[in-house]
C-alpha cells in the first residue's frame, strides 16, 4: 500500500490522464466539489475511483471527458487539453444509463459515432457488427432498445463507446442499475476487453469488491471537498477470473480498500 | 397502420422502455387478431348508438317528421336527389371539397407548426415572446372568425384552408417545441463524448424527437383542421362543402329530415376517416424518415 503513485509506473509509461491542481466549483455558496486534486493515470492502466456519494467521482470523470471544465487547474489527456482529446475522439464514455436512442436499432445505435466521419455505410456496419460480436450481442443487432434487457442495453452502450477505438475509456458506474449476477458477468467482460485491447480505463464505482476485482489501482476519494484520499496499488495476478474473488489476496485487498474508505469517508 | 391504443409501456428513468408490449413482434406492431377485435368493437358501438337513437325516439314519442328511424336515414343514402344524383355520391362529392381544404390546412398547420416550434425551442428570447400570441390563437373563437374571413376572401377553398390552418397549427407548434426541448441532456452529452459537432445534435436528436412528438400530436392537429374547414363553410354564401350541405338541409328539416342526418353522418364519418388516414400517413412518413420500424410513443397534446 502506497500513499503516492508508484514512481516506476508514472515515469516508465506515458501518462494518459493527468489532473493537476484541479478545483471544480458548481455553486460557490456550497464550496468546491473537487479541491486541489492531483492524479496521474498511466497509459494502459485500469484505475477505479471509489468514495462516498457526493465526493466528486463522477465530476472527476466528466472533467477527463471534457463534459465539464475545471474551475482551476488543468486536465491533460495524452498531454493535451481534454477538449482536444475529445474532439480527436480519443475518449469513449460509458454513462450510468445506456442512453440508447429508442428509434434506432441496436446496430444503428452502435454505428452512431461513426456517422459523418468519412466511413462508408458498409464500413460502419462492419465495424459496429464487430464491436457487437465483442460484447456478445451480434444476434441482437436488429432489435430495438425497448426489446432488450438492461444488461444488454449497457453492453450496447459499451460497444458504442468502443466502436471508434478510443484509447481512453471512462466508465461512470456503468452497471450500477443492474442485478449482481449480470453485473459480475459484465465486469468480467469489461476486464477481459481491457486485457485484450490495452486501453486506459477510468472506472467509477460504489462497490469496493468490484473496484478491487477490475483494477490495477484503486483511488479512494476524500469528500467535502473531494480530493484524492489514498491510492491503493493492487498486487493481484493480472489474469483474473471469477475464482480470483475467492482468494485470500483478494479478501486482503478488499479489506485494505474498505479500511481506507472508512478512514476517508469523514463525518456523515 | 394501426393507431396505438395500448397501455403505455413501462419506462425507466433514462427513457428506455424495458418491456416489449408485444413480445416477438418487431417494432411493437399490433397482432392482426387485435385489429379484428377493434373492428368488432366499432360495429358494436355503431349498433349501440342506433339502439339509443330508436330508444330516444320511442320514449320521447318523436314522430317521423322530427326524428326519422335509423333505417329510413340509411335508406335515404341511396335515394335520388333533385338533380338525379344518388344522395351518397352527392354527399361524398361535397365531403371531398371540405377534405381537400382540410388536408391543405393540415399541411400548412404542420409547416407553420414546425417553423414556429423550431423558433420557440431554439431561440430563447423568441419563445416566451411568441407564447402569448400562440395562446391567443387558441382563445380566439373560430366560429366568430369564419364570417369576416369569408367576406374577405370570398367563399371557397382559400378561406377554408386558412381556417383549417388556424385551427390546427397550435398542437403542432407545441409538439415540435416539446420534442426539441425534451431531448435529454444525457443524449447531448453522449454526442459530445465522441466529439460530434453541435449541428449533429439537431439532426440526430432534435429532429427525431420533434418528429416523434409530431406523429403523436397529428391526430389532434388533423381533427382541429377538419373542424376549421367545416366552420369556414357555415357562413352564408358558401355552397360547396359538406358543412354547407348540412346547413342547407336543416332549412327544410321539417319538410324532410333525412337529408340533414345523412349529411351529418357523412361529416362525422369523414372527419374520423380523415384523422385516422392522416395519422397513419404521417406516422408512416416519420418511420421512413427515421429509418425505423419502432416509432417511440410521444405525448398526444
Amino acid at each position: 500500500m502506497t500513499l503516492t503513485q508508484d514512481p516506476e509506473r508514472t515515469t516508465g509509461v506515458r501518462t494518459a490522464i493527468e489532473f493537476s491542481g484541479v478545483v471544480k466549483t458548481f455553486d460557490p455558496a456550497a464550496g468546491p466539489v473537487l479541491a486541489g486534486l492531483d492524479l496521474k493515470v498511466a497509459d494502459g492502466e485500469f484505475v477505479s475511483l471509489v468514495g462516498a456519494s457526493g465526493c466528486g467521482k463522477s465530476t472527476l470523470l466528466r472533467l477527463a471527458g471534457d463534459l465539464t471544465s475545471p474551475s482551476e487547474g488543468v486536465v491533460l489527456v495524452d498531454g493535451r487539453e481534454a477538449a482536444v482529446a475529445r474532439e480527436r475522439r480519443d475518449i469513449g464514455i460509458v454513462f450510468q444509463s445506456p442512453n440508447l436512442l429508442a428509434w434506432r436499432s441496436v446496430l444503428r445505435n452502435v454505428e452512431l459515432p461513426l456517422e459523418r466521419t468519412g466511413a462508408s455505410r458498409a464500413e460502419r456496419r462492419e465495424r459496429a457488427m464487430a464491436q457487437l460480436e465483442l460484447v456478445g450481442l451480434a444476434d441482437a443487432a436488429g432489435k430495438y432498445p425497448h426489446q432488450i434487457s438492461g444488461g444488454m442495453a449497457q453492453r450496447v452502450a459499451i460497444a458504442r463507446a468502443l466502436v471508434y477505438d478510443p484509447r481512453i475509456v471512462l466508465m461512470d458506474e456503468p452497471f450500477g442499475a443492474l442485478d449482481e449476477i449480470t453485473r459480475d458477468r459484465l465486469n468480467l467482460e469489461v476486464r477481459d476487453l481491457w486485457a485484450r485491447t490495452g486501453k486506459t480505463v477510468l472506472f467509477v464505482t460504489h462497490s469496493v469488491p468490484e473496484a478491487v476485482f477490475m483494477s490495477t489501482r484503486v483511488v479512494v476519494m476524500d469528500r467535502n471537498p473531494g480530493r484524492i484520499g489514498e491510492i491503493v496499488d493492487l498486487d493481484l495476478p493480472a489474469a483474473r477470473t471469477a475464482d480470483t474473488t475467492a482468494t485470500p489476496e483478494f479478501f486482503d485487498a478488499v479489506t485494505r480498500v474498505r479500511a481506507s474508505l472508512a478512514a476517508h469517508m469523514g463525518a456523515l | 397502420m394501426t393507431v396505438d391504443t395500448r397501455a403505455p409501456a413501462r419506462t425507466s428513468p433514462d427513457g428506455v422502455v424495458r418491456e416489449n408490449p408485444t413480445p416477438g413482434l418487431p417494432g411493437g406492431r399490433r397482432p392482426r387478431r387485435d385489429g379484428w377485435r377493434v373492428a368488432a368493437g366499432c360495429v358494436a358501438v355503431a349498433a349501440a348508438l342506433a339502439a339509443v337513437w330508436e330508444l330516444v325516439k320511442l320514449v320521447a314519442g318523436l314522430d317521423d317528421s322530427r326524428l326519422p328511424h335509423t333505417w329510413e336515414v340509411l335508406a335515404y343514402f341511396f335515394a335520388r336527389t333533385s338533380k338525379g344524383d344518388i344522395e351518397i355520391v352527392f354527399l361524398l362529392g361535397n365531403l371531398w371539397v371540405t377534405v381537400q381544404a382540410a388536408v391543405v390546412g393540415i399541411g400548412c398547420a404542420l409547416l407553420v407548426g414546425i417553423g414556429l416550434g423550431l423558433l420557440t425551442a431554439k431561440r430563447p428570447v423568441f419563445g416566451p415572446s411568441l407564447m402569448p400570441i400562440l395562446v391567443l390563437s387558441r382563445a380566439l373563437p373560430l366560429v366568430a372568425l369564419a364570417p369576416p374571413l369569408v367576406i374577405l376572401l370570398g367563399p371557397g377553398w382559400e378561406a377554408a384552408t386558412i381556417m383549417a390552418t388556424l385551427a390546427g397549427f397550435f398542437p403542432a407548434v407545441i409538439a415540435v417545441a416539446r420534442g426539441i426541448r425534451e431531448v435529454p441532456v444525457a443524449q447531448r452529452e453522449l454526442l459530445d463524448s465522441f466529439g460530434a459537432p453541435r449541428r449533429r445534435q439537431f439532426t440526430v436528436l432534435e429532429l427525431p424527437a420533434a418528429l416523434t412528438q409530431t406523429s403523436a400530436a397529428i391526430r389532434t392537429v388533423a381533427a382541429w383542421a377538419f373542424l376549421g374547414a367545416v366552420l369556414a363553410e357555415l357562413p352564408s354564401g358558401t355552397q360547396d362543402g359538406i358543412a354547407a350541405v348540412v346547413l342547407a338541409a336543416t332549412q327544410y328539416y321539417t319538410y324532410q329530415p333525412e337529408p340533414m342526418w345523412c349529411a351529418a353522418a357523412v361529416v362525422a364519418a369523414g372527419g374520423v376517416a380523415l384523422v385516422y388516414l392522416i395519422s397513419a400517413l404521417v406516422r408512416w412518413a416519420a418511420r421512413l424518415a427515421l429509418r425505423t420500424t419502432h416509432l417511440p410513443a410521444g405525448a398526444e397534446s
